[in-house]
């Protein structure tokens, strides 16, 4: 839309009667000829200056002219002719809009990204998790930005800790995936299109998804540990915890949850067993409560491949 | 549409050049080639590189884990760079991306290009470092080497016989020859992929990557002290690795308006270069029996080679308008089959020498969604998956630690005093698990009104497996959530979901009974009693000098009426609500706020994790003052926690066994885990003209883990001491800011500061002379830094 210029400066005062000489040269070429994607100048014979929310889009590959793909203005944001033919003030939106106060259904909105992204990792959007919860498209994605930032790595979880804020908390603990870090962003593990797996992960099983980075804990193992094999949940947390290595709880307390038996790792461990080294404490500590816990010994705790490795140990 | 007063200065200073240009007399031509240049710097894309340098107050491998690569104290160079170009008329593009260079361990680069709409290539490079201690320590020569070997002199003082359990007191030598050792490893990861638009709606998408991880980790190496029994000794030691990872993905694509199809092959090859880990017995008796005369080394087998395949294929299908198809279908196998070790260090091989192993997976799933009403929607759907573990069942010998003696561990036919070794004992069989789950749901979305949304759901989920205590087990779980828009400017929501899962009958003993042998197990109860061993009568063998068969009439090894809470009967709520407020233009505030709680009633009359529990509770506001000033606030508080009921001793086997009352009000307990965190940030950005942005944030986290004891029994209060609480408390100031010096050029500085400090009982204080006898201690600390950055670059901008 074409702004009224303020005529309060002196500057546009002395010029203007170049200014108008001028206006009318630059109009008249904007008027007649596409400036981005075919067909544009239906649009940007007015949405020719804003290069935040309109010109950018030639910034982006949905500007890409030499894609027969691309799409036009109107293809997204519907024909629109009551919006640009609309004389005076008062002039009514697009048929389809996309910013955050938007009235279009969020449906409608949906359909026009689908049209043409509707395959590969979209598949699964229809009654996905994130689609049942009423998001569009473009709650997450900005489509005239050179840089959608939900779709870059150091800037992706601000998109997803927009809502995500538990996550957003636990990945500031002391043990964490790197993901304040920028290193592993959420769709690193996640498709938040939908997935087969829970959780939205990217792969079938939460497993699966793990062992696309530990791939050394997939085995098979000739000694499998039953709460890894059934699932890498049971005793971590993916996104922070305040105990090492993402553990849901410290050992020797996470081990104990499952083994009370006659081994010394056996029962409750306490104070005295941090020997002198707890206040008052005296005497020594004792092997499945400091250091690694139960893994000082049970090193092989996700799978052993040793003969001899029943008990994890080797 | 919105101006900012950036675009209509602008306007204005083209205009007004536009407009001086013509009435000196160059008119249109000029003119209109300035429009041209102007569209061009608002439709072409931005480039930039950032060179710098940037210093680092303090080295602290803590502050620097995680790939930031700001572990070392000093100058490092800042090395950012960002290229995108596009062809004009033409789909080619260029984009190119390169973060932190400077930085070892943390430098990431990637290429992307090609033409859009038929070809692309692209070429990733990352680093991840993860660095676990800086100030890990041990006695060990040869840290980082697949040989630690014994220091020379090690000496052993006071009398030893050949039954004697060394103890690290006696260990003269150790404080002296304690040696830091920094314990990280590395991740350099490269990739290739390339795209390819095929004719008739295919398209085709390869990838290759191939990710390096070397370096050390922590892992515990224990060896025998004496010939039997938990008579062991144990160290944490810096195990190398070397590990290698291959994957290919390769995708064919098909999608037209209603039909969507994508058939892939995946495949992982996992390679370990890694030799296994040999260590000096730092335990060492001069009188104990050796076999053969061999010093005595433990040796762990490293992580075996493994690779997985599997095909896998997608689709979907448009059935109306309202109404998609979708499923999958996916067939794997994971394979390995290295090479055994011997049993011991000693030479024995088992007759099996590799495994052989083998898992094949099955996934399919098939979902439905449809909009039967334009107010109701419904999605319902099942999903079947199988781990089917075909590896070979076969006997091995087990020695839980590597032995100074086989012969006469094997050879025992009566208990040492005081041990449990009985023949038999270290026999065991593999176990490979296999699972079946089946997932049927229906979730519907209702509207209501135009403001209330209501959604119902039902899961049903089916699992069985095999050598667990439990066949499998059933859950159901309903959900429900209600969204509400009470305004354009206020909105909230409501969701509950419960879930029951009820197990199979649970029996502790079925995997041991799988494992172990009938003569190890009779061995476990007391003579005179027997007990069914894969459907036959067994009699137990069991004498008092047997601790372990001590008054038992049926042998078990985990607490009988211990239940594990992945298998056992559990009840599940969770609580979530939520609101929406924007009480101005500028001004949005969410809150929030999470319940859950899981119980497991047959472990609250048993052992086992009984409850967990947790809440959080979350605010957030952001504030745009103005169009050039924003700010954020956030805090989110969490509580969590997990009762599990215990119990000490291992001399009333019998009491144990049949989880009475009265051995529970005399060696029973319940331990209380919790942890509490509070999480607050604060940014804000300023953008103060067209030439200066700057801002900043502030970020705290901090945590509290307690442990608490609970309905101690008699013999376990009387002696009991409360356990210390964890911390860890985490602040960081980052300010930032950003001067244009010339349309091209800007200056960016930024600076940093991040204070950590923790309090971890099971690292602090663990001094030589405080440390377990039969552990080396390591003399790590837990975490404790103050660290600042600074640093200066300049950016320059171009198209």
């Amino acid at each position: 839309m074409k702004q009224k210029y303020p005529g309060h400066s002196f500057a546009a005062m002395l010029f203007g009667m170049a200014l108008a000489l001028g206006v009318a040269v630059t109009a008249q070429a904007a008027d007649n000829k596409d400036l981005v994607l075919k067909g544009d100048a239906k649009c940007t014979s007015c949405h020719d200056q804003d290069e935040k929310s309109v010109m950018a889009i030639g910034k982006t590959r949905h500007g890409a002219t030499g894609d027969s793909r691309t799409p036009t203005c109107t293809n997204c944001h519907g024909a629109s002719d009551t919006h640009a033919n609309h004389k005076g003030g008062n002039r009514p939106l697009p048929d389809r809009t996309f910013d955050k106060k938007s009235a279009t259904p969020t449906k409608s909105r949906n359909e026009a990204c689908l049209s043409c992204h509707k395959g590969s990792a979209r598949m699964q959007w229809a009654g996905s998790r994130h689609e049942g919860q009423g998001l569009a498209c473009t709650t997450c994605h900005t489509v005239h930005n050179q840089h959608d930032k939900v779709r870059e790595k150091a800037t992706q979880t601000e998109t997803c800790f927009s809502c995500h804020k538990e996550q957003r908390a636990q990945s500031n603990r002391s043990s964490h995936h790197p993901i304040p870090e920028g290193k592993i962003v959420c769709s690193s593990c996640h498709n938040p299109h939908g997935s087969s797996g829970p959780k939205l992960l990217l792969e079938d099983t939460v497993n699966e998804t793990c062992f696309t980075c530990h791939t050394e804990k997939r085995g098979p193992f000739l000694w499998e540990h039953a709460p890894v094999s059934d699932s890498c949940t049971n005793c971590h947390t993916p996104h922070g915890s305040s105990n090492a290595a993402l553990l849901k709880n410290r050992p020797p307390y996470l081990c104990s949850s499952c083994h009370i038996r006659f081994h010394q790792a056996e029962g409750i461990r306490e104070g005295r067993d941090l020997g002198a080294a707890l206040p008052g404490g005296t005497g020594r500590a004792t092997v499945p409560t400091v250091g690694k816990a139960c893994v000082n010994c049970h090193a092989r705790i996700h799978g052993s491949n040793h003969p001899s490795g029943a008990a994890f140990a080797r | 549409m919105k101006h900012t007063k950036h675009t209509i200065e602008k306007r204005f200073s083209r205009t007004v050049l536009a407009a001086s240009i013509a009435a000196i007399g160059f008119s249109v031509p000029l003119a209109a080639q300035a429009e041209e240049d102007d569209l061009l710097s608002l439709t072409r894309p931005d480039s930039e590189i950032e060179v710098g340098v940037g210093h680092v107050s303090d080295g602290s491998f803590k502050f620097g884990d995680y790939g930031r690569g700001l572990e070392k104290s000093g100058t490092h160079l800042i090395g950012n760079v960002r290229m995108n170009t596009r062809g004009d008329n033409n789909a080619s593009y260029l984009e190119l991306i390169g973060r932190n260079l400077g930085l070892s361990g943390s430098r990431d680069f990637g290429i992307k290009a090609g033409e859009q709409g038929n070809y692309g290539l692209s070429f990733e490079y990352d680093e991840l470092s993860k660095l676990h201690s800086d100030s890990f320590q041990s006695p060990y020569n040869g840290l980082g080497s697949s040989y630690l070997s014994k220091p020379v002199p090690w000496t052993i003082s006071g009398a030893v016989t050949a039954n004697t359990n060394i103890s690290t007191a006696t260990m003269t030598d150790l404080a002296a020859n304690m040696k830091r050792f920094d314990v990280e490893t590395q991740r350099k990861a490269m990739a290739l992929g390339l795209t390819k638009q095929l004719d008739g709606g295919w398209d085709v998408a390869m990838k290759y990557k191939r990710e390096k991880k070397d370096g050390t980790q922590l892992t515990g190496a224990m060896i025998q002290t004496r010939n039997f029994n938990e008579n062991r000794g144990s160290s944490l030691a810096p195990e190398p690795i070397d590990y290698t990872t291959d994957l290919f993905d390769v995708l064919a694509r098909y999608a037209d308006e209603k039909l969507q199809m994508q058939f892939g092959y995946h495949a992982s090859l996992f390679d370990s270069a890694s030799q296994p880990l040999v260590w000096d017995n730092l335990y060492y008796n001069a009188l104990s029996v050796v076999q053969g005369g061999n010093a005595l080394t433990g040796r762990h087998g490293s992580a075996p080679d493994n690779q997985f395949h599997r095909v896998k294929a997608s689709g979907g299908y448009t059935l109306s308008k309202d109404t998609r198809l979708t499923g999958n279908l996916s067939l794997g196998r994971a394979t390995q089959n290295e090479a055994f070790l011997p049993y011991s260090t000693l030479n024995t091989m088992p007759a099996t020498t590799s495994l052989n192993g083998r898992i094949d997976t099955t996934h399919a799933d098939i979902k439905l969604n449809s909009e039967l009403t334009h107010e109701l929607n419904l999605t319902a759907g099942y999903k079947y998956d199988d781990r089917d573990n075909r590896t070979p069942v076969n006997t091995y010998t087990s020695y839980i630690a590597d032995n100074t003696d086989l012969t006469a561990f094997n050879s025992a036919t009566v208990p040492p005093a005081g041990g449990v070794l009985t023949p038999g004992v270290n026999v065991r069989n593999n176990t490979p698990l296999s699972k079946t789950q089946q997932q049927l749901y229906a979730d519907i979305d209702y509207h209501l009104s135009e403001a209330t949304k209501l959604m119902l759901g039902y899961d049903y989920d089916k699992i069985t497996h095999t050598y667990e205590p439990t066949a499998g087990d059933t859950e159901h779980t309903l959900k429900a959530e209600v969204k509400h828009s009470f305004s354009d400017t206020a909105s909230g929501g409501l969701a509950y979901a419960h879930s029951d899962r009820n197990a199979s009958a649970y029996d502790g003993m079925a995997p041991a009974a799988s494992t172990f042998s009938a003569t190890y197990l009779a061995s476990l109860c007391q003579n005179g009693n027997s007990f069914s061993y894969n459907g036959v009568v067994t009699a137990c063998t069991g004498g008092t000098g047997n601790i372990a068969a001590t008054t038992a009439t049926s042998p078990y090894l985990d607490t009988p009426a211990l239940r594990k809470f992945f298998l056992t009967d559990r009840k599940r709520d969770k609580l979530r609500a939520y609101a929406n407020f924007a009480p101005s233009e500028k001004l949005d505030l969410q809150i929030g706020g999470s319940y859950y709680k899981e119980k497991y009633p047959e472990a609250e009359i048993g052992y086992g994790l009984t409850k967990a529990t947790g809440w959080s509770a979350n605010f957030d506001a952001n504030w745009a003052a103005t169009e050039a000033v924003n700010g954020i606030f956030f805090a989110t508080f969490e509580d969590s926690q997990t009762d599990q009921r215990s119990s000490d001793t291992k001399t009333d086997r019998l009491g144990r066994q049949l989880n009475t009352q009265a051995f529970f009000d005399q060696w029973g307990g319940v331990i209380t885990r919790a942890d509490r965190s509070l999480t607050l940030g604060l940014g804000f950005k300023v953008k103060q003209d067209d030439s200066l942005d700057w801002g900043g944030n502030l970020t705290h986290a901090a945590t509290v883990g307690s442990t608490g004891f609970s309905s101690l029994g008699t013999s376990v209060a009387a002696t009991l001491k409360p356990m210390p609480d964890t911390v860890s408390r985490l602040s960081r100031l980052e300010l930032f800011g950003k001067y244009k010096m010339q349309k091209d050029v800007t200056l960016n500085v930024k600076y940093a500061y991040e204070q950590y400090n923790s309090v971890d009982w099971a690292w602090d204080g663990q001094t030589i002379a405080v440390a377990p006898t039969n552990f080396i201690n390591t003399a790590q600390t837990s975490p404790d830094y103050r660290v600042h950055v600074i640093g200066a670059s300049l950016t320059y901008s171009f198209k």
